[in-house]
């Protein structure tokens, strides 16, 4: 069974269609990798499938649920978890507080207003902090983090509500080489672990191919491939969107 | 009102719009390079009103009226720029609220300033020699100056726009207006470009106010009058936009003209009279656009400002020491009336101070913690205050029922006003806080039958066992401390949390599932709640309760109190309304030109601590903190 199931998406802005009858399947426990140039419309479809976007036609479901015209808040309560592409996180807060909130909102708990916030779920909250290797930093101020850590205890963020699908806007953006790798790997180890299917865009194609089960390719707005590592790698037309055809300044001189 | 009536008053309408358009467009200017709100620029049309006048008066003639005119735009851009170099330019990286501060400090040196030098009376100016006369249009006499007037406001739109478009420093404006970012990293001196903005800004604001000396006398309180009205124009036109301005102008001046033109009216029994309607008028235009487009009539979203405020610390429940000091401070506090029985002045003051703490906690729990900038916190105040006189009044109702109904009454229409405000952000947030304030004010000060008018209410004294001053001194600290405690317990409950969360980071917040607006519109709720009870105390403390005492002052006042004080933390407004009260006090017993000495100190302040009090000595003392560390 597919945990989440696109049909037809599309979007335009102005005169642009962004995301053009785009429709592709997560299974369970899945990590998929969405790639493709820049203004392919990778983040316009991410955006639409959290609800931060309406769609203009096509379906979004989830586990049976439709998403289509829900609210970002009430797509995280359906078990969709995210991180974004570049991190936010509560600057006011600690880093173990950071991860608290998520949990008091998951226990219904925000319109409380007398038992202090600090005291609640705090345990659990240390637990996901060790997961993504953060404990040692839990009471300090998340604004003095390094970006890569930043970026762990978003994820500890994102895992907070037990998500059954993580979406990662380009999680290692911004992030060297080697940290990229340890983020991924640590994300790949962790979902499997708990069974959480991810999908994730990603510009780093060493990390794509390294990681990645299945991999959909979007160019133009529209969804050119969708294989394995190798079949991608082998696909023609993924070539021509990412290396060109070496023609475009041929038709100039031709001028 | 007949057609011909109608159009007239519309005429009158245009000619009232230049003048409105000529400040507004200069505050606009000003905002969109410096992103400075500045409050202080009813004052610069004010100094024009008075310097003009001075000129025509001493030179007299024709020369004096017009030459003086052009002289005086040319001097008040000069004390314009004058205000960028010394003052502004020092503050650009404090944060925006401290600008504003600083800003308002000038309104109140300016003020005395005039008062020291033109004295307290109005002074009419000349008409304006060659314009005297007046032609009929449509069977009413139209004074030929007014309609040099309508011409004016179009020809100096026009010639701002060819300004802008055509020369390289309207050019640099406009740039800088979308990203001054981007325009210093291009190598442009700023510094140049916004003490030139400043100049140009204050040149329109004086010749606006020039231009007035033939129609209106120059006073002393045109100064927050014009702000007001300006700031009005400028976010019903859209902020940064000179046309939006001019457009905004024209509609406000028209449906105020409109409403004197209606006069009373009756709707089948419902008499109602529009021409007490003006004081409202422009603020439910306000209202209405900004609900219905946030970002004003010809505004674009702003571009979010990178922050260059310092980030906040988390929070931390208080260390044993500052429990300690809380402790102590509550049995001063509960002694104080022992302590100052030979002077009975310090209870009043005692008083004034506790109410003042209150006010200025409740406002600093939407502006710290919220982030969300009220500029009309008198409101609730004001329908505290209201709420429990009137039922005094008209029901003679107990002053525990009364103090009762204070927040009750308070905490509704903060839920009504905050249903709407929680919808915009930044400086559109703080302009639609003002206009609902001002419509909160202007319905006590014109509803007569039911207030009492500008007198207000009068006779409201507590009931026993709370008649004596000792015993109402404790009442009010008793509620003080409540009220002080009660909204610190919700900064560390998960409502409190999920407030910061939701102002750190909007994005983050509703993607963890949180419905910020719904948190915030409910903060705003608690905090005018807690704010009623306040105004509840003042109505009693003083045994009476009129419009002037919940005007736009009163919200300014609460804005200084939590920045001189320090918005980061939560002491901050404690120590703020207290030192702003005390000061407040002293000086205006001690001098004529109190104004001007509580200016100075505030800018003082802005200048030394630009993080606040309390916050100025948390970084004394981290920064000695970390010196001896590295010293051990």
């Amino acid at each position: 069974m597919s945990d989440l199931a696109i049909r037809s998406l599309s979007k335009s802005f102005g005169g642009v269609r962004a995301v053009n009858e785009v429709s592709f399947d997560i299974k369970r426990g899945e990590f998929l990798a969405l790639i493709g140039p820049n203004g392919a419309g990778k983040s316009t479809c991410f955006n639409m499938i959290n609800g931060q976007l309406p769609p203009d036609s096509g379906e979004i479901w989830f586990e049976g649920a439709k998403l289509n015209g829900r609210k970002p808040r009430d797509i995280w309560r359906l078990g969709i978890g995210r991180t974004f592409q570049v991190a936010a996180t509560f600057n006011s807060m600690t880093v173990v507080e950071n991860v608290q909130m998520p949990l008091i909102s998951h226990a219904n708990q925000v319109y409380r207003l007398w038992k202090p916030a600090s005291s609640l779920h705090r345990e659990r909250a240390l637990e996901l902090l060790a997961q993504v290797g953060m404990q040692d930093a839990a009471d300090r101020p998340s604004r003095e983090l390094a970006y890569g850590d930043v970026k762990r205890v978003e994820l500890a963020i994102a895992l907070a509500n037990d998500p059954r699908l993580l979406l990662m806007d380009e999680p290692t953006a911004g992030m060297a080489p080697k940290e990229r790798n340890d983020l991924i790997a640590l994300v790949k180890r962790l979902v499997i672990e708990k069974g959480i299917s991810v999908l994730f865009t990603e510009h780093s194609m060493d990390v794509v191919f390294a990681f990645a089960d299945r991999i959909i390719v979007l160019a133009r707005g529209r969804l050119i491939a969708d294989g394995d590592a190798k079949s991608i790698r082998d696909n023609p037309q993924v070539r021509e969107v990412y290396f060109g055809t070496g023609k475009t300044f041929q038709k100039s001189e031709a001028h | 009102m007949s057609f011909n009536a109608f159009l007239f008053q519309a005429l009158n309408g245009l000619s009232a719009a230049s003048g409105l358009f000529f400040v507004a467009a200069g505050l606009s200017l000003i905002f969109g390079v410096t992103r400075i709100v500045n409050i202080a620029h009813g004052s610069l049309y004010m100094i024009g009103t008075y310097i003009a006048y001075s000129i025509a008066t001493k030179v007299g003639g024709a020369v004096g009226f017009w030459g003086g005119i052009v002289l005086t735009a040319l001097l008040v851009a000069l004390i314009g720029a004058a205000i960028e170099i010394l003052l502004l330019r020092r503050i650009y990286r404090a944060p925006e609220l401290f600008q504003l501060l600083a800003t308002f400090a000038l309104v109140l040196v300016i003020n005395d300033a005039t008062l020291c030098i033109w004295g307290p009376e109005d002074l009419l100016g000349p008409r304006a020699p060659g314009l005297t006369g007046s032609i009929e249009v449509l069977g009413r006499r139209l004074p030929t100056y007014d309609i040099f007037l309508i011409f004016v406001g179009p020809f100096v739109l026009w010639m701002l726009h060819l300004a802008l478009a055509k020369t390289r420093f309207g050019r640099l404006m406009r740039a800088a207006t979308q990203d001054r970012e981007m325009v210093g990293a291009l190598g442009v001196n700023q510094a140049m470009l916004f003490t030139g903005v400043f100049a140009l800004g204050a040149l329109l604001a004086g010749l606006g106010g020039a231009l007035q000396i033939a129609r209106e006398p120059a006073t002393l309180a045109t100064d927050l009058i014009v702000i007001g009205d300006a700031f009005v124009v400028v976010v019903v036109g859209g902020m940064g936009s000179i046309s939006g301005a001019y457009l905004a102008a024209v509609i406000i001046a028209e449906v105020k003209a409109l409403c004197i033109g209606l006069g009373v009216v009756n709707f089948g029994g419902f008499t109602v009279n529009f021409s007490k309607l003006t004081l409202v008028a422009e603020f439910l235009v306000m209202a209405a656009v900004l609900i219905a487009r946030p970002y004003g009539l010809l505004g674009r979203e702003q571009v979010a400002v990178r922050s260059v405020a310092e980030p906040e610390e988390p929070l931390r429940s208080a260390t044993a020491a500052t429990k300690i000091a809380g402790l102590i401070l509550l049995v001063v506090l509960v002694c104080l009336p022992l302590i100052a029985k030979n002077s009975p002045y310090t209870l009043v003051l005692g008083i004034d101070v506790l109410i003042a703490v209150l006010f200025a906690t409740s406002l600093h729990f939407i502006m710290g913690p919220g982030g969300m900038h009220s500029f009309g916190h008198a409101a609730y105040f004001g329908l505290g205050a209201y709420g429990a006189a009137l039922l005094v009044k008209w029901f003679a109702a107990p002053m525990g029922l009364a103090l009762a109904a204070a927040p009750v009454l308070a905490l509704v229409g903060a839920l009504l006003f905050g249903w709407f405000a929680v919808r915009l952000s930044g400086v559109y947030l703080a302009m639609l806080t003002l206009a609902f304030a001002q419509i909160v004010w202007a319905a006590v000060f014109q509803w007569e039958t039911l207030t009492g008018g500008s007198n207000g209410v009068l006779g409201v004294w507590p009931s026993v066992p709370f008649d004596s001053r000792g015993a109402f001194y404790f009442l009010t600290l008793a509620l003080a401390a409540l009220g002080v405690l009660l909204l610190r317990k919700f900064l560390f409950a998960p409502f409190g949390y999920a407030m910061r969360a939701g102002r750190d980071s909007p994005l983050r917040a509703e993607a963890i599932g949180l419905d910020v607006k719904r948190v915030h519109w409910l903060a705003f709720a608690i905090a005018g709640g807690i704010c009623g009870i306040a105004g509840g105390l003042f109505a009693f403390a003083k045994g009476s309760i009129s419009p002037e005492t919940i005007g736009v002052s009163r919200s300014i006042d609460g804005l200084v109190m939590v920045l001189l004080g320090g918005i980061q933390t939560l002491t901050g407004p404690i120590v703020g309304a207290s030192v702003y009260a005390v000061l407040q006090d002293f000086m205006m017993r001690s001098t004529e030109y109190w104004r001007a000495l509580l200016g100075g100190i505030i800018l003082l302040l802005v200048l030394a601590f630009p993080s606040g009090i309390v916050g100025g000595f948390v970084k004394l003392i981290s920064r000695r903190k970390t010196t001896s560390k590295a010293a051990s």
